[in-house]
């Protein structure tokens, strides 16, 4: 045993990447190793569950021990391995849950699988702690679209999610719509930083709590392309991304007003969008209150926010068992 | 009666329709839903679970692929082959051996119809006259829906 501290290894394999890292209890990354498809998916345009299954499985093992040998570590440094169990591909989640509890037999440490939603929240307070809480924090990513409050690291409590598609896959499908490349996201904000907003897309659910709704804006897309003639694509790249910021920022608004806030946390895959972080660090502003951006690295999947994570169940002592759950909502543990 | 088709107003009257299609579901059924992007697919769905009871909120299974809500002593299995590039990648997602205790309906189904031995197919097609109608048309795959598509014809004659 190299180290006195504990340390955690975190496994997360639940959609398109593979990804190990070692965190400590004080959630300072000692290495986070992640094996990305992006550039195998762009040839087809989308994440391709089986390559992203197949490819798991080539990659998981040399990950881990390429994320041991970098912390300069070895198993009997850890005091436990988190796993990723859902939310999450079945195929791509047993990968990573399948090999979890073969190391964790062998090895002799506790498995312990994880809700990927819980580590996406906990992303923020990767290598310094950065949430002010209590805290409201927005997750925009490809799978999901939330606002949750969190009392403290374990207290969670939803508040409003999306009741159709995610905001990512607004961007992914209007990126589609408009002659885009995979993933829809920064080209998208790209196209929309060079047009004007001239088109009035409508706001689905603005006026209405904190829940989401992007179909319709997809649809208004798709009808307003499939009737105009020659339409200017920049400007309706513009107008949509106008739409889904003023839903987004009016949400957020509305629960800061609504709860006791010290900070808004914004996290996942569109936490990347330049459009959002400006007009979120603005809203702050306003509202008086901090704006946590994680490094945009921790920010789409990885196993570093799996493994700080793992930290809060060994604390709260939760368990749940390394085996999947495809529809955990983030109130599970 | 091989394949009839109604006109949805709208997303409301698009509910209604699932309404009236959820009473005959049983487990085992298969439900192929097709047409472009932003046709009303997953609204559909979203209605059916409505309809079936389902208390779990259904959202778009584009980026999960497959999302599962409990009905009854089973599930309603909600697929999306959006993403999928080949029926290979579907079969090893390992979902089969859930259709006999699901009530499975599958977006963008027509690549992984031939899966299924019955199905009833429902598809969405936008209509030039108004934005929101939709021409919704039926037909099946088998004996299970050969003798169940005169009801549904005539259970759907008010649309």
């Amino acid at each position: 045993m190299r180290n006195m501290e504990s340390l955690v290894l975190g496994i997360e394999s639940s959609c398109d990447d593979t990804a190990v890292a070692v965190v400590n209890a004080a959630g300072q990354v000692l290495t986070s190793v992640i094996a990305t498809q992006t550039e195998i998916h762009a040839e087809y345009g989308g994440i391709y569950p089986e390559f992203a299954s197949r490819a798991h499985v080539v990659a998981i093992l040399p990950a881990i021990e390429q994320a041991l040998s970098e912390a300069n570590i070895a198993h009997g440094d850890l005091r436990a391995i988190g796993v990723t169990r859902g939310p999450g591909l079945i195929g791509s989640l047993l990968v990573g849950l399948h090999t979890a509890a073969g190391l964790g037999m062998g090895w002799g440490v506790p498995v312990i699988g994880i809700n990927h939603l819980r580590g996406h929240l906990r992303s923020a307070d990767l290598e310094q702690a950065r949430v002010k809480y209590p805290a409201i924090i927005l997750l925009v990513s490809g799978g999901h679209t939330f606002l949750a409050q969190m009392q403290d690291p374990g207290k969670i409590t939803l508040l409003g999610s999306t009741r159709d598609d995610s905001v990512g896959e607004a961007y992914d499908k209007v990126g589609r719509m408009l002659g885009l490349g995979y993933p829809g996201g920064p080209v998208v904000d790209k196209m929309a930083s060079q047009g004007s907003p001239t088109v009035a897309f409508p706001r689905p659910m603005l006026h209405d709590g904190l829940e989401f709704s992007f179909s319709g804006l997809k649809s208004a897309v798709s009808r307003y392309l499939a009737e105009t003639e020659a339409p200017v694509l920049k400007d309706v790249a513009a107008s949509f991304v106008e739409a889904i910021m003023d839903v987004l920022l009016t949400k957020c608004r509305r629960a800061l007003l609504d709860w006791r806030s010290a900070s808004l946390v914004v996290v996942g895959g569109v936490a990347a969008s330049p459009q959002l972080r400006s007009q979120a660090a603005q809203l702050c502003r306003e509202m008086d209150v901090e704006l946590c951006l994680p490094p945009l690295r921790w920010s789409t999947d990885n196993a570093a926010m799996i493994a700080l994570a793992t930290w809060d169940y060994l604390h709260l002592e939760k368990y749940p068992r390394p085996v999947p759950e495809l529809q955990l909502s983030i109130s599970d543990y | 009666m091989d394949t009839f088709s109604v006109v949805s107003s709208g997303a409301a009257d698009t509910s209604r329709l699932a309404a009236t299609i959820a009473p005959i579901l049983r487990f085992g059924d298969a439900v192929i839903l097709t047409g472009s992007l932003a046709a009303g697919k997953t609204h559909f769905v979203k209605a059916l679970a409505n309809a079936l009871g389902c208390t779990d909120l259904v959202t778009s299974p584009t980026f999960t692929i497959a999302n599962f809500y409990r009905h009854g002593s089973g599930n309603l299995l909600h697929i999306d082959v959006y993403r999928l590039s080949g029926l290979d990648e579907f079969l090893d997602l390992g979902l089969d051996e859930c259709f006999s205790e699901s009530i499975t309906v599958v977006e963008w189904g027509d690549m992984v119809a031939g899966e299924f031995a019955d199905y009833l197919s429902v598809k969405f097609d936008f209509l030039e006259r108004d934005e929101n109608q939709r021409k919704v048309t039926f037909s099946f795959v088998g004996e299970r829906w050969a003798s169940e598509m005169a009801l549904l014809k005539n259970k759907l004659s008010g649309f």
